[in-house]
């Protein structure tokens, strides 16, 4: 779940104020699928880092999964990511001198999970990856890498999922095959995920799509 | 014009691009310039001084040395060319002796007696400006201020010298022939030569150098004259010397000290080197998109490269420049540092040799470790616009060529250099195949480090770490293992030579040495000097033929270390409890008749000399021959006295001797007994070990000193190396860690890593200076000073860990900052 509290976000330019993020009042319940679209510039991947905790509103609260996470030091809101959120992005943001195995095995063995092995390994399998779990992401497609990253998201069994553009850097069969793989994972362990998309086939497949513009909910499928 | 702006607005705006990696570029040039320029620029005002003044470093163009009164041949032979007019002459007699003022404290000086004319060349220069051969008559002293402040008097005053009573007036600062401080053993006082007989100290069998001073009054007589007297000389008694002789005490000094300063700085050269290459490759990753997006829009390789070398001109153009001034700047303190090492009235001009000097030789490292990364940037492809990551570009092959060749050139260079320093080639290689053990070492180790299977994420990070494009880890291990290796091996040096020489003077061991005892006062001075007081004869003599292969002196004394073209005291004495025999049953076989001598082990390290061998000596005039009969060895560090050839009693009684005395005394004890003895016996003199150690010691502390200067230079080399790395590697760096916090690393995970990042290279690094430094030491303390060496271990295993806890803590510190981008920018493909 997760809920927002006029949330807002400002950035001070030559001495003025710029709102990015009006203050905005956001319910997304959990195990549920939020679609969040826009124009480019209209505040959808600011909105995400807001809602992932990635960056500081400065205005308003936010409550993730029953804690308020507003005042939250650097150091809590990194464990709580660990455990409870998952991110995919575009870019897919693998780590260079590592192989597939390792990436999925990063957050778990950082966790402290026993049985993270078991786990990046399961999903490796389940993702169609086992034979190239040990190739570095260079060595891999892009559909393959937004794949590892799928699986890297969702090893700690987090409770929300956030995706910026997954699918904006690959072709359409990629693309459906990784909505696919995120849509059934996000089922299979109740996560609530959010979407930040360009994609019209994406937004198609959620249960709400906001859509912002110029930093404020112009529309809200959910509402 | 235009294109004149046009390029500076270039490299401006590559300046604002980089402007971080700029400057360490910049500080790796400016640090190896200014080590290497320091150093010449020092050598150079030196050398000079040494080439221009030569003649004044025996104040003549040539001298007739001997340890006893000219022989009627030599001093024939000087009349005769006298009167042709082809030389003049003056008389110079050098000596130890007691100084013994009206009030104040007995001491020992050295006396130099001159006559009219000295000094031929050169200048004596006194403390009232005044003209020494107008204020030196008879009846006066003009002694070194350092005499005067010992001695407790001043000017006005009077001094007695033997039987001879002097007024002190004025004071000398310098003379010519003795142009360094520290080479002397007592302070100088100057008497005139007339007044010598009346001190009664210059008689027959006291040691004492006479010194014949020849001026040409044509150049062109030299070859003539310098025959002439040749032919006249006593063999093995007297000796001609020109001031050209190599064997120049001054000379042979300043080359051991530039020897090692130039090995120094060469060393630093190379160090900074690796930093260069570091902080190349960092400049490569940061504008590797901008080269390929100008490649993209058209831009030829010789464009591109043009550019780049525009660049990096503006760089090091400043940066050598500044390097030979900063060097121009530490040579002028090195030169008020080591004051007394070095040579009076040093002057610090513009010396355009050292300039170009110092732009070929920083030029030529900068260019050599500059040219693959150089390469490898030009060859960027245009398709590196789409990809950042690994650059798998390789320099061409006529890169690769002209570095290697350059390698060569610079090592052949390097030798060279050291060569021409005075150095042996035993320890350029030595050096050479430490550092490519250590270069191997480092890599062996890091390769094995990064192949260990991890266990846990912080390993996981830390192995790809090390792995990452860019990143440096055998080059800053070795660059970090020498340099830490240099400061560990100056501790461990300084704590040997101080332990032996200072802190444990060992209670009771003799510390005044009297000398010149006739045998008719040997009963009076031991009821003085009582019965603790060891006496010893000794006569002295020098070596003229080993098995009748007669001995090239003028060469010997050319050697490093001991050589037998010098004079000998040879005694008669058992086998000494600092003493062991290691080769021969006993001191001396009673089945053989003839002359017999036992040798001191370590003269053989200069001259091969076996137990059979037969050594001919010339005492006074007479030639006497010995056969080895066995060799001592003495204990290392013993400070007791000591003798090379000990002969037995029978076969030099008869020769005229004198005897040597050591004992133990301190404070008043000391003062009271250098009276007693001075007041009876003019002809002793007393000298104080322990004060003359201490001198040297001081000494010892100031060269340390300066070598602990260059080590700190090398350690900053070191830094910068390691900082080269990280700039290299900052942007990968920040990527990841954004990355690590995105997925639930906090700000401990990155420092935990950071840590064991640089710790793990700092532990090899400092594992590895470790040996360098017990090695380097025990070879200096062991080969350099013939003494024990103790490894401290614990002591070094301490500054390990200190300098080990100072890396972790620069290198942390260093790469902290590309781990602060925030996570949000990440989501948007940025960092900072």
């Amino acid at each position: 779940m997760i809920r927002a509290q006029a949330l807002e976000k400002s950035y001070q330019v030559n001495g003025r104020t710029l709102a990015v993020i009006h203050p905005m009042d956001l319910y997304i319940k959990a195990a549920s699928f939020a679609a969040i679209q826009g124009r480019s510039g209209s505040g959808k991947t600011t909105l995400l880092t807001l809602l992932s905790g990635l960056d500081r509103p400065t205005g308003g609260r936010l409550v993730l999964d029953e804690d308020d996470i507003t005042d939250w030091p650097e150091s809590r809101m990194a464990a709580f990511r660990n455990k409870k959120i998952g991110f995919v992005f575009q870019d897919f943001h693998l780590i260079p001198g590592m192989t597939a195995l390792e990436n999925v095995l990063f957050p778990a063995e950082l966790s402290g999970n026993a049985h993270a092995r078991e786990r990046a390994e399961s999903l490796l399998r389940q993702v169609g990856l086992w034979e190239r779990r040990k190739h570095l992401p260079r060595q891999l497609s892009g559909g393959e890498q937004q794949r590892v990253a799928i699986c890297r998201a969702v090893v700690n069994r987090p409770k929300i999922i956030f995706a910026d553009e997954p699918t904006g850097n690959l072709d359409s069969a990629a693309a459906d095959g990784v909505m696919q793989l995120l849509v059934d994972l996000k089922e299979e362990e109740g996560a609530t995920l959010v979407v930040v998309t360009h994609s019209a086939e994406v937004a198609e497949q959620a249960d709400r799509v906001i859509t912002l513009s110029d930093g404020e909910v112009a529309h809200d499928s959910g509402a | 014009m235009t294109a004149v702006l046009r390029m500076l607005a270039r490299i401006r705006s590559e300046w604002r691009h980089a402007p971080g990696t700029a400057l360490l570029f910049f500080a790796c040039v400016f640090l190896s310039v200014a080590a290497f320029s320091g150093v010449e620029n020092l050598r150079m005002a030196a050398d000079r001084m040494l080439k221009q003044e030569a003649r004044s470093f025996i104040a003549s163009d040539m001298e007739i040395r001997s340890a006893f009164v000219f022989s009627h041949g030599a001093m024939a032979e000087v009349k005769a060319l006298e009167e042709s007019g082809r030389i003049r002459t003056a008389f110079v007699t050098e000596f130890l002796a007691m100084a013994l003022p009206e009030e104040g404290r007995t001491g020992l000086v050295s006396v130099k007696a001159v006559s009219e004319g000295y000094p031929f060349y050169g200048q004596v220069t006194l403390a009232s400006d005044g003209v020494l051969g107008e204020i030196l008559q008879p009846g006066i002293l003009i002694a070194e201020p350092m005499a005067l402040r010992r001695l407790g008097v001043g000017e006005g005053e009077r001094l007695q010298l033997g039987d001879a009573f002097f007024t002190v007036k004025d004071a000398v600062l310098s003379e010519p022939d003795r142009p360094i401080d520290a080479a002397g053993l007592a302070p100088r006082v100057f008497i005139h030569h007339k007044d010598l007989d009346a001190t009664g100290l210059a008689v027959t069998g006291s040691r004492v150098r006479h010194r014949l001073l020849v001026a040409l009054s044509e150049e062109g007589h030299r070859a003539a004259v310098k025959a002439r007297l040749s032919a006249a000389l006593m063999d093995g008694t007297e000796e001609l010397r020109t001031y050209e002789d190599t064997g120049n005490r001054a000379l042979r000094w300043m080359d051991s000290l530039f020897y090692y300063l130039r090995f120094c700085g060469i060393g630093i050269l190379v160090l900074a080197g690796f930093g260069i290459r570091g902080s190349l490759v960092a400049l490569w990753m940061q504008r590797e998109k901008a080269v390929a997006l100008m490649k993209t829009l058209g831009a030829t390789p010789l464009q591109v490269g043009w550019h780049m070398a525009l660049f990096l001109a503006s760089i090091v153009i400043p940066a050598l420049l500044a390097g030979w001034l900063a060097g121009w700047f530490l040579a002028l303190a090195m030169g008020s540092f080591m004051a007394e090492m070095l040579p009076r009235g040093l002057v610090f001009g513009f010396s355009m040799e050292t300039l170009l000097l110092t732009l070929l030789v920083g030029g030529g490292f900068t260019l050599l470790f500059s040219i693959l990364p150089f390469s490898r940037m030009v060859a960027t492809p245009p398709v590196r616009i789409l990809h950042r990551g690994e650059n798998s570009g390789r320099a061409g092959r006529t890169a690769r060529i002209l570095f290697w060749a350059g390698v060569a050139g610079l090592l052949v260079l390097a030798a060279r250099m050291l060569q021409e320093a005075g150095g042996s080639r035993v320890p350029v290689l030595i050096f050479m195949a430490s550092m490519a053990a250590t270069a191997a070492a480092a890599w062996l180790l890091v390769q094995l480090a990064i192949r260990f299977p991890a266990r846990g994420a912080r390993h996981r990070v830390v192995m790809q770490a090390l792995k990452r494009p860019g990143a440096t880890p055998v080059a800053t291990v070795v660059s970090m293992a020498i340099a830490t290796g240099l400061v560990l091996a100056l501790v461990l040096m300084e704590r040997n030579l101080s332990r032996l020489f200072l802190d444990a003077f060992p209670e009771n061991t003799p510390n005044l040495y009297v000398i010149d005892i006739q045998p008719s006062q040997r009963e009076a001075v031991a009821d003085l000097l009582g019965p603790e007081a060891l006496f010893f004869p000794m006569v002295r003599a020098r070596v003229l033929a080993v098995n009748e292969r007669p001995i090239d002196a003028a060469a010997e004394r050319k050697k490093r270390g001991d050589n037998l073209g010098r004079e000998f005291s040879l005694t008669w004495h058992g086998v000494m409890e600092d003493e062991a025999l290691v080769e021969g049953e006993s001191l001396f076989r009673d089945d053989l008749e003839e002359a017999q001598v036992s040798i001191l082990d370590y003269i053989r390290e200069t001259y091969p000399l076996r137990v059979g061998d037969r050594i001919t000596f010339r005492i006074q005039g007479v030639s006497m021959t010995a056969v080895i009969t066995s060799v001592r060895k003495r204990q290392d560090g013993s400070l007791r006295p000591f003798f090379v050839f000990n002969l037995r009693e029978k076969d030099l009684v008869d020769v005229p001797h004198t005897l040597f005395a050591a004992l133990s005394a301190d404070g008043k004890q000391q003062e009271i007994l250098e009276r007693n003895l001075a007041e009876q016996f003019s002809n002793i003199r007393i000298i104080d070990v322990r004060e003359m150690i201490e001198r040297h010691a001081d000494l010892a502390r100031q060269m340390a000193g300066l070598l602990r200067a260059f080590s700190m230079l090398a350690f900053g080399a070191g830094i910068l190396v390691w900082l080269g790395g990280l700039a290299a590697t900052a942007a990968d760096r920040a990527r990841d860690a954004v990355l690590f916090r995105v997925v639930g690393a906090d700000h401990r995970f990155l420092l935990e890593t950071g840590v064991l990042e640089t710790g793990i290279q700092g532990l090899l690094a400092v594992g590895l200076g470790f040996f360098i430094a017990e090695g380097l030491a025990g070879f200096v303390v062991v080969k350099g000073f013939g003494l024990d060496f103790n490894p401290e271990l614990l002591l070094l295993s301490g500054c390990s860990v200190l300098a080990l806890f100072v890396i972790v803590l620069l290198g942390t510190g260093a790469a902290w900052p590309s781990m602060g981008t925030r996570p949000a920018d990440a989501v948007r493909g940025r960092s900072r």
